[in-house]
Order: structure tokens, then sequence, then C-alpha cells
């Protein structure tokens, strides 16, 4: 018996590049960025001014009466996603085979703006309580439990807190779901809403980010830029999916997963390579079928320089033909949603023949030897594709996708 | 003779390496101190509090060795006086 193939049959997304599927993927294809100057907090009181934020997001727009006030951010746009990707997909909720979904969502940071303002109320305004709904709109799973509330999911529902590999961990654990039987369908992805000052404080401190923008595998590259967002992908059998004539993005071919065992925050070459290499085994396919790499690429000193030899290594001879960019460069780094973020830019690449470019690209870092996509989007018809994900703490998660060509 | 503003500094990297001030050369990479990068921007953020001024990040990502902290520090504080 062949094993399972899993589809991919929705996309939802809101960031910075655009509050819906097809504006994100104008975004990626023109190499448009979506950093500016912060709005949603006073960027004079820090280090950094610019972020990739979600602009002109109106919680009324996606949520009746009282709804918003019990969602943080980051769980409205977990909803607004999953909402996007159902719709994409075209199956019906409440069809039989639904009810046994699963639904599993990243976050690194869960509701923490909701936290944050829990905290301005009680040692800035001397208010000696905090909102009744503070650990409702917080906790990480928020996201989840709202999606399988909203459309009755009652398979497996959890949520992966992996620092900046959330989205990937996520999405690879719903893509074994689908293949091992274990759930029919599938919404996965990520969320994440970091734009509150306590955090930013907390990432100015840590003096990763870049004070202008964000260039990976630049020389003149100053570190990462925050984004926010959400982005949930529908996943089903291929027969499935087929059966029922829906329309098939891409395939999600393999996944792989490693832990560096290594520092807390600096990158080992070891772990982000057999991420890689684990999800080309998953699939059974060779480093020469690989035609393009949706980095990790987070612009800063540490990543890039690594994860550039990770890429030369696992694809050897064959690395100057594969095709990397960064499309943290336009989105932001979106921490726990970075990840589905990245998988729905690259299911769309494979699907359109046409690879988004790392924006803002000046000069490549000599040592950073690899292809990279320079500003413009790069026409190529690719059958394999990887998304890397390498999170502070040494936790690395690779997706490998392929092409859908109607075969 | 090390002048006060290194020698603070110096005793500040001998608490955070735990090792005797007089075995800290000017010269020696942070590297060699055991300091990784984490260290480093922890070390930076004490040195920040004590001497009251705010290091850049540009400058502390170019720190290599510990002349390079003791001289960028006596700038920014000579700055901080001028101001």
């Amino acid at each position: 018996m062949s094993a399972t193939r899993v589809a991919v049959t929705g996309l939802g997304v809101i960031c910075a590049l655009g509050r819906n599927r097809e504006e994100t993927w104008t975004s990626l294809a023109a190499g448009r960025s979506g950093i500016g100057p912060l709005a949603s907090v006073d960027a004079s009181k820090l280090r950094f001014r610019n972020g990739a934020e979600v602009r002109g997001y109106d919680s009324n727009e996606h949520f009746e009466g009282n709804k918003a006030g019990l969602l943080d951010r980051f769980a409205q746009f977990a909803l607004v996603a999953a909402r996007e990707a159902l719709r994409d997909c075209g199956i019906d909720a409440a069809q039989d085979r639904c009810a046994e979904a699963a639904v599993v969502t990243g976050s690194s940071l869960g509701g923490q703006s909701s936290q944050d303002a829990g905290f301005v109320d009680l040692y800035m305004a001397g208010r000696d309580r905090v909102h009744p709904l503070t650990i409702p709109r917080t906790m990480a799973n928020a996201g989840a439990s709202h999606i399988s509330m909203e459309f009755g999911f009652m398979g497996p529902a959890l949520t992966v807190s992996t620092a900046c590999s959330s989205a990937n961990h996520a999405l690879g654990l719903a893509f074994r779901m689908v293949r091992n039987g274990e759930a029919p369908f599938a919404i996965a992805g990520g969320s994440e809403a970091p734009f509150s000052m306590g955090l930013l404080k907390a990432w100015e401190a840590m003096r990763v980010i870049s004070p202008d923008t964000c260039r990976p595998f630049c020389a003149d590259r100053r570190g990462m830029i925050l984004g926010e967002g959400a982005a949930m992908l529908a996943l089903e059998p291929l027969e499935a999916a087929r059966a029922r004539g829906a329309r098939i993005y891409a395939e999600v071919a393999g996944f792989g997963m490693s832990s560096d065992a290594h520092h807390i925050t600096q990158p080992s070459l070891e772990g982000p390579l057999r991420a890689m290499r684990g999800a080309l085994r998953d699939a059974g396919v060779a480093p020469e079928q690989v035609g393009y790499v949706n980095a990790h690429g987070t612009g800063t000193a540490g990543n890039d320089v690594v994860e550039a030899r990770a890429i030369r290594e696992v694809f050897g001879g064959h690395a100057a033909h594969v095709a990397v960019s960064s499309t943290k460069s336009m989105h932001g780094h979106a921490l726990g949603a970075a990840g589905a973020l990245e998988a729905v830019a690259t299911v769309l690449a494979l699907r359109h023949g046409l690879l988004p470019p790392t924006a803002n690209f000046t000069s490549l870092d000599p040592e950073c030897e690899i292809n990279v996509v320079a500003n413009q989007a790069r026409p190529a018809g690719v059958e394999y594709a990887l998304s890397n994900s390498f999170a502070f703490g040494g936790l690395n998660a690779a997706l490998l996708f392929r092409a859908f060509a109607n075969g | 003779m090390p002048d006060r503003l290194t020698e603070d500094i110096l005793a500040s990297l001998a608490s955070i390496t735990r090792r005797p001030p007089d075995t800290i050369a000017l010269e020696s990479p942070l590297q060699d101190l055991g300091l990784d990068s984490l260290d480093t921007i922890t070390a930076v953020f004490e040195l920040e509090d004590k001497f009251g001024i705010s290091i850049p990040d540009d400058d502390v990502r170019s720190i290599r060795t510990v002349n390079d902290v003791v001289e960028g520090i006596r700038k920014l504080v000579a700055e901080k006086n001028q101001a």
C-alpha cells in the first residue's frame, strides 16, 4: 500500500504584505516589503523604529458584538487566516469528515499584549486588578481553541510553542496526522502579535533588531525586523481532495526536525543540517530534486552564515542551482507565525512557478555563498522546495513541499 | 597603570567571567575570556547601568577585545559629560 499523499487545498493569511492570500502574493511576487515605521507603539522609546505591522486592520470587520474583546490580537489573526483557508479550500465544515478535523497552531508568545496591558494597569496605573478575560486572551492555545469552536472541529487540537519554529512544527505535526490517517482534514499554521512595549524592550535588549531594515545574507545586514500576522493551511489526503474536485495548491512531501543541543541562542551547523536532511529523507527525495529554499534568513549575524553553510552542505555540488530567498525581508520575522507565512510563500511559489525574492538586497556576504534570489522574483519551474525554521533554543523544523501538476 | 575607568571595566568583566582582574589583558579578545554573544550583551547591559550610558547595537557588534569595550565606553562617557 502506498503512503497517503497530503495536499494543501486552502490558504489563509494576514500579515504586513496584505490582509488575504491574494494581496500577500501580489506583494511577494513584486518584491515589495511591508516593513515601515512602527505605528502601534511609541517607537521614540526604542532603539529601532521599524516593524512589519498589519496595517488598516479593524477587528469590527471580522468579529461581531463582544467577540473581539475575548480575543487577543494574535488569536484574532489566527481566526481571520483560518476562515480564509476554509473558504479557500471549499470544504463544508459541517460535513461529516470535518468532525474529526485537527487544528494545530504555532505561537511563540500567545496573547502577550493582553498580559502587557494587565501589567500596565497593575504597575503603572496603580489599579489593583486586571481584566477578567486576561487568562483566556493570553493563553497560547486561544487561537487553536477558537478555530476548533467556530468550525466544530473535534479532532486533535493543540498549540506548539517552539519560538521561531512554532509554525513549522505545527504544520509538520498536522501533516503527519493527515498522512497517518489520524485526522481526515487539518487546519494548521501559526499566529503572532508581538508589538507591545514590554516585548519590544525585551527584543531591544537582545540587540538583534536592525535599526533600518532586514537584509538577509547581505554583507551590510544589521539584524532582523519583527513582524506580525497569521497564516493557516488546509491539509487533506490528496485522494480525498481529488475526489471532491478541490483545487490543489501543492503537496506537503516531507518534514524533518532536530535539536542543536548546543546553545540557547547561537545556532549550530549540525542541527539545521539534520532538519533539512530529515525532511528530504522523510519524502524519499534527493537533494538534486530541490530547486528552491525559503530560508529562515533572519538577517542576523548569527543565523545567516550558519544557514548558508548548512544549505551548501546539504546540497553539495547542486547548491549553486538551488535558489534561496528569505521572505522575512518583506513580511518581517513573525516569530511563531513565521513558518506559516513562509509556507504560504513557498506553496504559492511552486504553484505560480515564480520564486519570491529577498528584498532590500545590496551585496552578498562572502561568508554566505548561496544562490540568492535578489530583489526581483525569479520565474522557475521547481518541483520540490524546502522551507526552514530554526528557533532560539536550537529547535529546528524543515518542511518539504512538492509542486502539484494535476498528476 | 590603568586609569580609573579601565579599572572599573576590568573589575566588571572580572566579576562576570569569575576570574582575577589582573589576568584580563586589554588586548584579550572577549571570546578568549569565555564570553559568548549572550555573555557580551549581559556585560554591556551591566556596564551601561554602571556608567549611565547607552551603547548602540552596531558598536556592540563590532566589539572584539577588552580594549574595544574600554575605548567605546570612554568615548560615550566623555560625550555624556560634555552634554
